[in-house]
C-alpha cells in the first residue's frame, strides 16, 4: 500500500469571510416603489417589464421604476436605485 | 443585485435554469450566501418576447416569494487562509496512487483533463523557491468567486501543470494582471461566450526562461514548453483559485482550445517597433506581464502582399469579420471595452517598418479600412434598438438595401487596435478580438 500525499489546490473564498444576511422583507408590496434593474442583456427588459406589470396589477398603490445598467452596473445608478426605491427585481437574461 | 439587498432592499433576481448553481456561487462571493432568486425555465438572451413574459408569468408566485418572505439563515461556511489541506490518496504502489489521485482531482473538478503533477509538499516547496515572498501572502483576490490567491495556493497549481519555480512570478503578476481588469473580469471568466484570457510576457525574463516567441509560439510541442505549462497553470489557478470552474461558473456555451492554455512571448528581437510593454511605458529591462481578453482569433494569411496597404487591408478584412454587436462603434452595452489584438509576424511587422510606417500609423490604417456594412453593424440592434448608441439611431430608418450600401467603422478609433509582434518566418498572422476591459499590464517582481 502507498499513500501519496498531495496539497489541495482550492482556495478560501472573501465572500465567506464577510458575508451579509439578505435584507428583511415586507409583508407586502402594497404601496412600495418597485426598482427594475435590467443588465442590458437582451430579453432581460422584458421579464422585467412583465414582473413589474404583475406587480402593479396585484399590489395597489405600487410605483415602478426602471434601471436601465450595464455589465457590471455602473455605481451611481445603484445609489440611485437605493435611494429612490423600496424593493427590486433584477433580470441577468440568463 | 447583492449591493442592492446589502444596502437593506429586499430583491430578487430572475435567473434561468442551469445558471441557478452559477447565480448562488456568485452571490456567496460577493458575500451574500442566502440570496434568493425565481428560476425560469430556459435562458431569455435567445427567445420571444411572448414566451418570456410567459415566463415571467409562471414564475411570478416565486418573484413575490422573495421578496415578502423573510429567508431561512443561511449556513454559516467556515473559512480559512492558512496551510492548504493535506489529501491522502491511496494506491497499490506509487504509479497506482498517481492515477487516483488524477481521478479524484478530475471528480473533484479540479482538472483541466489532461494528467496532472501530484502537488506533494516536496514539489511545492521546490516551486515556491522561485519567489522572494511568504507562502501565505495574499496576491490578489481573484474571480468569479473572489478567492484568496496566495502564493502557496498559486504554487499548488502550478505543480499540478508541470511548471518550475521560475514561473511562478510569471504566474502572480498574471494574477496581479487580471485583478486590473475589474469586475469586467467575471465577465470575462463566466461569460456564455469563448473568452479566454492570453498571457503576454515581455522583457528578459522571457530569454531567462526559454519562452517561445518564434516559430509555433502558441502551439504544441517543446520548443513552447515554457508557454504551454504557464499558459495551464493559469487556467487552473482561475478554476481552482478563482473559481471559474466549467459548467459551474464559467458558463461558455461551446468552450474554446485558448481555455486550456494561451501563453505568448513577444518576439522583441524581430520586432521592429518599440516593444509592447516599452510602448505602455516600462523600460526594456522590466518584465511584464500584460493579459489581453480574446474571444476569438483569425489567420491573417498574407503572403503576396510586400506593401505596407496590401498587408495592412488582409488585416483591415480579418477585423471586419467579426458579429456586428462585438464592434465597439455602435453599441452601449459594454462601450468602449471593444478592441483588437493584432499579433504581427515578423515578416508583416517589418514590410510596414521598412517602408516607414509607424504603429500609428498601421492602427490608423486598419482602423479606417475595418468596416462593415451598416445591414451587418445593425443586426444585433434590430432585436435591442435601446442599446445603440444616440449617434446611430438614425440607421435605424433605412431600409436594408440602402444600409448595404453604407460601410461603417468597426471600431471608434485607432486607439481600439493593440500591436505585437510574434512568430516564425512567413507571412502569417493572427488578429484577436478582446473586450472586458483590458488588457492589463502588471511587473513581473519578487523573482528569487
Amino acid at each position: 500500500m502507498y499513500i501519496l500525499e498531495v496539497l489541495s489546490p482550492v482556495a478560501a473564498a472573501q465572500g465567506i469571510d464577510n458575508a451579509s444576511v439578505p435584507a428583511r422583507r415586507p409583508s407586502s408590496l402594497e404601496g412600495l416603489k418597485v426598482g427594475l434593474v435590467w443588465n442590458a442583456k437582451r430579453g432581460g427588459l422584458d421579464a422585467l417589464r412583465k414582473a413589474g406589470e404583475l406587480i402593479a396589477h396585484k399590489y395597489r398603490g405600487v410605483s415602478l421604476r426602471t434601471y436601465e445598467g450595464t455589465q457590471p452596473c455602473r455605481q451611481e445608478l445603484l445609489e440611485q436605485g437605493i435611494r429612490e426605491c423600496d424593493v427590486f427585481v433584477g433580470s441577468t437574461g440568463d | 443585485m447583492i449591493q442592492l439587498e446589502k444596502a437593506g432592499k429586499p430583491t430578487v433576481a430572475i435567473v434561468a435554469a442551469g445558471f441557478d448553481r452559477d447565480a448562488g456561487m456568485s452571490a456567496t462571493a460577493f458575500g451574500m450566501p442566502g440570496f434568493r432568486y425565481a428560476v425560469v425555465p430556459e435562458v431569455l438572451t435567445g427567445v420571444s418576447p411572448d414566451r418570456i413574459r410567459q415566463h415571467v408569468a409562471d414564475a411570478f408566485e416565486q418573484i413575490v416569494a422573495v421578496l415578502t418572505t423573510d429567508a431561512a439563515d443561511a449556513p454559516l461556511v467556515s473559512s480559512t487562509r492558512g496551510s492548504a489541506e493535506r489529501l491522502h490518496i491511496h494506491g497499490s504502489d506509487k504509479y497506482d496512487a498517481f492515477e487516483a489521485m488524477n481521478r479524484q482531482f478530475l471528480d473533484n473538478e479540479w482538472g483541466d483533463g489532461f494528467p496532472l503533477i501530484p502537488p506533494t509538499s516536496d514539489k511545492v516547496e521546490w516551486l515556491l523557491s522561485g519567489t522572494t515572498r511568504s507562502p501565505h501572502d495574499v496576491v490578489t483576490v481573484l474571480p468569479p468567486e473572489l478567492r484568496y490567491a496566495t502564493v502557496e495556493k498559486l504554487a499548488i497549481n502550478a505543480v499540478m501543470a508541470g511548471c518550475e519555480p521560475a514561473h511562478l512570478p510569471v504566474l502572480m503578476a498574471a494574477c496581479e494582471a487580471l485583478a486590473g481588469f475589474g469586475t469586467a473580469a467575471r465577465v470575462m471568466l463566466m461569460s456564455t461566450g469563448p473568452h479566454a484570457p492570453l498571457i503576454m510576457v515581455n522583457g528578459p525574463i522571457t530569454r531567462e526562461i526559454g519562452l517561445n516567441s518564434g516559430r509555433c509560439a502558441l502551439g504544441p510541442g517543446a520548443q513552447s514548453r515554457h508557454n504551454i505549462t504557464i499558459g495551464r497553470a493559469f487556467r487552473l489557478i482561475l478554476m481552482n483559485v478563482g473559481g471559474a470552474y466549467p459548467g459551474r461558473m464559467d458558463m461558455d456555451t461551446i468552450g474554446a482550445a485558448r481555455k486550456f492554455s494561451l501563453c505568448v512571448a513577444e518576439n522583441e528581437a524581430e520586432n521592429p517597433w518599440t516593444p509592447y510593454h516599452v510602448e505602455g511605458g516600462y523600460g526594456p529591462d522590466t518584465s511584464t506581464v500584460t493579459l489581453f481578453e480574446t474571444r476569438d482569433e483569425i489567420d491573417v494569411d498574407d503572403l503576396t502582399n510586400f506593401e505596407p496597404e496590401g498587408v495592412l487591408d488582409s488585416f483591415a478584412a480579418a477585423c471586419s469579420f467579426i458579429p456586428s454587436h462585438y464592434t465597439a462603434n455602435f453599441f452601449d452595452v459594454e462601450r468602449s471595452t471593444h478592441r483588437f489584438l493584432l499579433m504581427m509576424c515578423p515578416e508583416h511587422a517589418n514590410i510596414c517598418a521598412k517602408a516607414g510606417w509607424a504603429k500609428r500609423s498601421v492602427r490608423e490604417y486598419v482602423h479606417h479600412h475595418a468596416r462593415i456594412n451598416g445591414r451587418l453593424a445593425l443586426n444585433w440592434a434590430r432585436m435591442t434598438p435601446e442599446l445603440l448608441r444616440p449617434e446611430w439611431k438614425w440607421l435605424l430608418k433605412w431600409p436594408p438595401w440602402e444600409l448595404e450600401k453604407l460601410m461603417l467603422p468597426v471600431q471608434e478609433s485607432a486607439n481600439d487596435y493593440d500591436i505585437v509582434v510574434v512568430g516564425g518566418p512567413a507571412g502569417k498572422s493572427l488578429v484577436f478580438s478582446t473586450m472586458c476591459g483590458g488588457p492589463s499590464t502588471a511587473v513581473i517582481k519578487d523573482r528569487r
